[in-house]
């Protein structure tokens, strides 16, 4: 009965800790809580550093698609989302640094709120408006690569090796394009 | 199979049976202090805290096993012989400190873990000795069958941080029943069924067992060994049955995830021997190192990777089994959720225990040896892990 099955096996059976391809290998840096981690801590440094990268942006990037009077809007939406990522994760075991990560991004996202709510206030020099959209653009796409951290994943599930990198190439596909043709 | 008798629920009044009937049980949804008071659901016979003897004092539960408490049940099923006494052991061994505890060791505090035993879940636990209780499995000698009139509850305390910080602590709470494989697991007994009930009806993860040799023999098996095999498939048919029966009888309707533990699977019986060279002694064989490996998050996402594969490739080999009551197994065992995962196992070596027992009968004979590695065990414990807490996530 088996006899049949043994040679697929024999060719495809792995040790516990084979490393497997070079796509596995990348979605097996580590457990999604992590590697999600790193990816939005990541998404949050690219991100900020396409939309301020030349002198034009830096002095005239604006948020794409809303206007920007809507500005704390997207900013209250991270910093809530951001939030419920901090509630959610902190009661579920594991190490400190991915705790650590999005306490701090919450946070940030609360101080864009503040910042996006003063800014018309103040009409400082100390906040201009460019850097504040840029600021709100990177905080939204590092919130949105780590919100699949709301979701359940069960051991035996192939997301695991799989969540981070898509979760990482298409928030910055979502937000990089609009953010980049929408402020020319 | 034969059909279930319909008297499921009723209230059996038999003073010499005193088998509870499905009504005496709380309520799955009651929350954590909803339900009666502890002292209202003792026996006004039994003693209060106050006036528990001393050498009592320290390891009394302060309250009914795991009735009013949040936890977590993992089922262990199987028929005879197929190794859930052992299975619970290895768990128990490997947890006990969280540096060796495997993928576990990721999420363990290392306050280390807690074991309670009671005869009977409506009574007070009393906590075990952990280096008692793993003992004899250290110094390799085989657990006896567990009998109907010694099956005792437990309730294994994995505590881990949790917290803004990571300060607070928390614990996932496993019950085991250890049940007697042929006296209630296989048995169509009426009298079993609020047991079924009481142990079973909360359970959300499953580990079914079957020794792989048994689904997967070699072509070259004796004849007792084949006779042994077919009594293990149908027992294990009988038990899915009695599960599936009361499931069906209680209406239960919650999905279940359930793990199919291939025992065992060092076993040389077993056809499939690159499985048993590569995921087994590719543990065994280097205990140490694996251990350290799965400490950290890239050992465990590697090592659960590793298994899902694992697992595919049974899959397929049970799909290509040409008897109809091997290939289905993987989809008998679908109870409101996805497919079973399949996790070949070994809780024992069996040939070093099968060689010391030949060698030396007398346990008290024996030399001194290294300590048996459990291969695999953590792995239904790091599933109930992550059914309570999502725990990847």
């Amino acid at each position: 009965m088996a006899a049949a099955d043994e040679p697929r096996i024999a060719a495809w059976c792995p040790e516990p800790l084979a490393p497997g391809s070079l796509l596995e290998r990348i979605g097996t840096l580590g457990l999604p809580a992590a590697t999600l981690s790193l990816g939005s801590l990541l998404t949050l440094v690219i991100v900020l550093g396409a939309v301020q990268h030349s002198a034009e942006l830096r002095s005239a990037y604006s948020f794409p698609v809303l206007p920007a009077r809507w500005l704390w809007l997207v900013a209250l939406g991270s910093a809530a989302l951001a939030w419920s990522i901090v509630g959610v994760a902190s009661r579920r075991p594991g190490p400190l640094w991915p705790r650590l990560w999005a306490l701090s991004l919450a946070l940030t996202a609360s101080l864009v709120v503040v910042g996006t709510l003063a800014q018309p206030l103040l009409q400082s020099h100390w906040l201009p408006s460019a850097q504040l959209h840029a600021v709100v653009t990177a905080v939204l796409a590092a919130v949105l690569s780590l919100t699949p951290r709301l979701a359940r994943i069960r051991p035996d599930s192939p997301w695991i090796a799989r969540i981070t990198p898509l979760t990482f190439l298409t928030t910055l596909l979502l937000i990089l394009p609009p953010a980049l043709l929408g402020s020319f | 199979m034969t059909a279930p008798p319909d008297n499921w629920g009723e209230v059996i009044e038999d003073a010499a049976e005193p088998w509870i009937s499905f009504d005496d049980l709380p309520s799955p949804a009651a929350p954590a202090g909803t339900g009666p008071p502890a002292d209202e659901a003792q026996p006004q016979s039994r003693p209060t805290a106050w006036t528990i003897p001393s050498e009592d004092f320290f390891d009394v539960e302060p309250e009914p096993f795991g009735r009013y408490r949040k936890v977590q049940q993992l089922g262990i099923l199987g028929g005879k012989g197929v190794g859930k006494s052992y299975l619970f052991q290895a768990m128990v061994y490997r947890a006990q400190h969280a540096q060796r505890a495997g993928a576990l060791s990721y999420f363990l505090d290392n306050a280390g873990i807690e074991l309670v035993k009671t005869a009977n879940p409506e009574e007070r636990a009393r906590t075990v000795n952990l280096q008692r209780f793993n003992a004899e499995y250290e110094r390799w000698t085989r657990l006896p069958t567990t009998l109907a009139a010694h099956q005792p509850w437990y309730r294994l305390t994995l505590p881990y941080h949790i917290g803004l910080l990571g300060r607070s602590r928390a614990a996932l709470e496993v019950e085991f029943f250890d049940g007697s494989g042929e006296q209630f697991f296989e048995a169509q007994d009426p009298r079993q069924r609020g047991l079924w009930a009481q142990a079973y009806r909360e359970a959300r993860v499953l580990a079914f067992c079957l020794p792989l040799w048994a689904v997967f023999p070699a072509a070259d098996l004796s004849i007792a060994a084949r006779r042994e095999r077919d009594a293990i498939i149908e027992s294990f048919h009988d038990v899915v049955q009695n599960y599936k029966d009361m499931r069906r009888h209680l209406k239960l309707r919650a999905p279940v995830r359930t793990i199919l533990a291939l025992t065992m699977a060092d076993d040389r019986r077993c056809a499939l021997t690159t499985l048993r060279d590569t995921w087994i002694a590719g543990y065994l064989q280097r205990p140490e190192a694996f251990l350290a490996q799965t400490r950290t998050g890239r050992g465990v996402a590697r090592y659960l990777a590793n298994a899902r594969r694992v697992s595919r490739l049974l899959l397929d080999a049970f799909a290509a089994a040409r008897s109809p009551g091997i290939a289905g197994i993987p989809n008998l065992l679908r109870f409101g959720a996805c497919r079973p995962w399949l996790i070949p196992v070994s809780a024992i070596h069996g040939d070093a225990l099968d060689a010391l027992e030949r060698d030396y009968p007398n346990p008290d004979d024996r030399p001194a040896r290294l300590p048996p590695v459990p291969v695999h065990v953590e792995l239904p414990l790091l599933v109930a892990l992550c059914e309570h807490e999502n725990a990847l996530m």
